[in-house]
């Protein structure tokens, strides 16, 4: 069958499973209101038939146009077919079981919440109690059927990663923000609050939703990140999925949480008149909550990256790399966001002794309360910065080539963009304010005051760009910005040391290398090889001039050629 | 050692000056009195009137205030007196407040006010906010009163 012809049968599969999907859907809405929903939901006497009408031709009419489509497309798709693992297929199923998985765990948290509520018909979803049968219904079929199919090409096995990675990102989420708020309502009820005028039940609706969202959305991390994905340790997906999202998300919402907790106890033990206010301790209902989900996430997601770190070793330290950069990213922001505080302070101060007019009122926080600020700011940023910067500066020391890492230049051409650009910014401020003032006969008081936010920019960006631009500039003479020629490498293997080589190669040359594996009659197992021939042919490829080479595997017997594309001409 | 390093040592140093300066600053020289200028004076009414309201005194706040007239002159039903001080307690966001000029026309009276407000919640920005706030006045048998502003809108 023909692509386009193939891209036709699973468009129409696509489309009709969504409206028959609909359909089954209103359908079994109405049922559910007319058996459970206590609340008069119908607008007149016509509109229950109305619905019956528009559920039964929504479902049964495209139903019926899928299952002639799907009979053809699974005639040509039988288990272990090259239809079964071709990547259009795993396209239809990739998008099918994303959708309907999402869809069943958003709806199953409203039927959930119901039951756990007391099933009070009062509250009942009759949407959503429609909508979550039909959406598990899909989805159970299609995680069968892609089972049944066998192993998926490597195109169709990324497009199951996919999904597997974005409704594991969407479950994780879910989980973490459900304990939080859980936690949180908790605490808020049971502690924070201790003389309430009027105060609810704890097991309330808001907390009921929190409990479902924390089981439901533990249910599918679990299945999608523990199950589906527990074989997936090598792909390059995984790698973004806890350095792009799950390591640094953590992070970030733990060092956020924990900058608010330390600067509230800071306030508290500087004597910061709001700190002896009733009910100052309940910013910690949901910081510290969040603190605790943050760091879980982060310090699991890290551990469990460390024990998969071996082989593939270009791909995991781009990731990890990326990471260390974002995470100093990070720091240096909140490094800065302090120093411009403190400066700030001390202008402050400045100018309060330098200003003419009386003072007429004065909180007694009022100096505290910006110390406390720029201290948290600076100690929480500066231990970010510092412990994963230096690690970047560390990998620079045991190999140059770090220097070339893209992710690099990024962090360091990011930070010289931004200090350049608030260091013009606050520069034509201060010469504007310093220039009219003078000209305008102005008090250097007033002068000063109009200035003190670019001076706090300006003593902020400084530091900034004359510490990146001269990175930058040693990194430029060491050679990191001249081009660098990229090698092709392709091992070609027996199926069982195709892969094996590849990754110890890759681990050599400090670059990604390509492994085929041949299969049929006259393959053979081949012979194990040992780390000094793999050393050997690391060097002879680091040092050919070519740029595209192919490594041969024949028993124990290795040979490495240039190759390009041949001409056609006799 | 590398001539980054040796300008990661110089900031680190200057930092840590500055922080210890701002710390000995704050602790020393923190405790700022403010001199109660002449309750006469429009500038010390309005001073009283703030230091009221950041003490969450609301009744003595209101002893400086106009009353507003319960029923207009136009014979319209009454106006309820405009909120002082902010329904929501105020008193959790740290503030100062400068005079700046004071205009007296016969029994008027004008007093500009600078005031700073301290908020944490955005760190990349400027944490203090200045708003410029002019006070009207007006001279009754008791003394000067605040027409204007009513609600502080900077303390939300």
């Amino acid at each position: 069958m023909s692509t386009v012809r193939r891209v036709y049968f699973y468009a129409v599969c696509l489309v009709t499973l969504v409206l028959a999907a609909w359909g089954a859907g209103l359908l079994l809405r109405l049922l559910f209101d007319l058996a459970i929903g206590g609340r008069p939901t119908f607008a007149g006497p016509g509109y229950a038939n109305q619905q019956i009408a528009l559920g039964l031709s929504m479902f049964t009419i495209p139903a019926a146009v899928w299952a002639f489509h799907w009979r053809t497309v699974q005639r040509l798709g039988g288990a272990g077919t090259q239809e079964a693992a071709s990547a259009l297929r795993k396209l239809y199923l990739a998008v099918t079981l994303a959708a309907s998985s999402l869809t069943a765990l958003m709806t199953g948290v409203t039927v959930l919440r119901w039951l756990l509520g007391g099933a009070d018909s009062q509250t009942f979803s009759a949407g959503a109690a429609g909508a979550f049968p039909v959406a598990l219904g899909v989805w159970y079929y299609n995680w069968r059927v892609n089972s049944r199919d066998g192993a998926p090409s490597p195109a169709g096995g990324t497009l199951l990663r996919w999904y597997w990675y974005f409704v594991a990102a969407w479950s994780l989420v879910l989980l973490a923000t459900g304990i939080i708020n859980t936690l949180g309502i908790a605490l808020d009820h049971g502690i924070f609050i201790s003389q309430p005028l009027v105060q609810g039940p704890l097991w309330s609706e808001p907390l009921q939703m929190r409990v479902a969202a924390v089981l439901l959305g533990l249910a599918w991390w679990s299945f999608h990140w523990l199950y589906a994905a527990r074989d997936d340790s090598s792909s390059s997906l995984r790698q973004v999925y806890c350095y792009l999202f799950a390591i640094p998300g953590g992070a970030l919402a733990a060092i956020v949480s924990l900058a608010i907790v330390l600067f509230r106890l800071l306030e508290f033990l500087l004597g910061v008149p709001v700190g002896s206010e009733p009910g100052f301790f309940r910013f910690l209902s949901l910081t510290a909550p969040t603190l605790l989900v943050g760091a879980a996430v982060w310090t699991y997601h890290w551990q469990r990256t460390k024990e998969e770190a071996s082989g593939a070793a270009e791909r995991r330290s781009s990731a990890r790399r990326v990471y260390y950069y974002l995470l100093s990213g990070i720091g240096l922001a909140a490094t800065s966001a302090g120093v411009i505080t403190l400066i700030g302070l001390l202008l402050d101060f400045l100018l309060n002794s330098l200003n003419p007019a009386p003072l007429l009122v004065i909180s007694p926080g009022w100096w505290k309360d910006q110390l406390a600020l720029s201290v948290v700011l600076l100690a929480l940023g500066l231990a970010a910065w510092l412990l994963h910067w230096l690690r970047t500066q560390r990998e620079i020391d045991r190999s140059e080539e770090e220097r070339f890492a893209r992710s690099r230049k990024v962090y360091l051409y990011t930070f010289l963009c931004i200090s350049i650009i608030a260091s013009v910014a606050a520069a034509i401020s201060i010469a504007y304010r310093l220039l009219s003032g003078f000209l305008l006969g102005t008090v250097a008081f007033d002068i000063l005051n109009s200035m003190k936010w670019s001076l706090q920019l300006l003593c902020a960006a400084i530091p900034a760009l004359v510490y990146h631009a001269g990175l930058l500039r040693y990194d430029i003479r060491v050679g990191a910005e001249r081009t660098r020629t990229v090698k092709t490498i392709v091992v070609v293997a027996s199926r069982t040391e195709a892969g094996s080589l590849a990754q110890r190669l890759e681990r050599a040359l400090g670059m990604p290398v390509r492994a085929m594996a041949y299969d049929g009659p006259g393959a053979t197992e081949d012979g194990k090889i040992s780390e000094q021939q793999v050393e050997v042919l690391a060097q002879a490829i680091a040092a050919s001039p070519h740029s595209r080479l192919v490594v041969l595997l024949q028993g124990t017997e290795i040979k490495a050629y240039s190759y390009e594309e041949a001409s056609r001409h006799e | 050692m590398r001539q980054s390093h040796r300008l990661l040592i110089a900031f680190g140093i200057a930092l840590a000056a500055l922080a210890l300066g701002a710390a000995t600053l704050v602790f020393i020289r923190g405790n700022v009195k403010v001199a109660l200028l002449p309750e006469s004076d429009p500038a010390g009414v309005v001073q009283r009137y703030m230091i009221a309201i950041q003490n969450g005194d609301n009744a003595g706040a209101l002893k400086y205030v106009a009353p507003v007239p319960t029923t207009p002159k136009d014979g319209g039903p009454p106006k309820p007196i405009p909120p002082v001080v902010p329904p929501r307690r105020p008193a959790s966001v740290p503030w100062r407040a400068t005079l700046g000029a004071t205009r007296v026309t016969g029994s008027e009276a004008q007093v500009d006010v600078t005031v700073y407000v301290f908020r944490s919640g955005n760190p990349f920005g400027d944490a203090v906010q200045t708003i410029n706030e002019t006070f009207f006045l007006v001279k009754q048998e008791t003394g000067w009163l605040i027409q204007s502003p009513g609600p502080l809108w900077w303390l939300y």
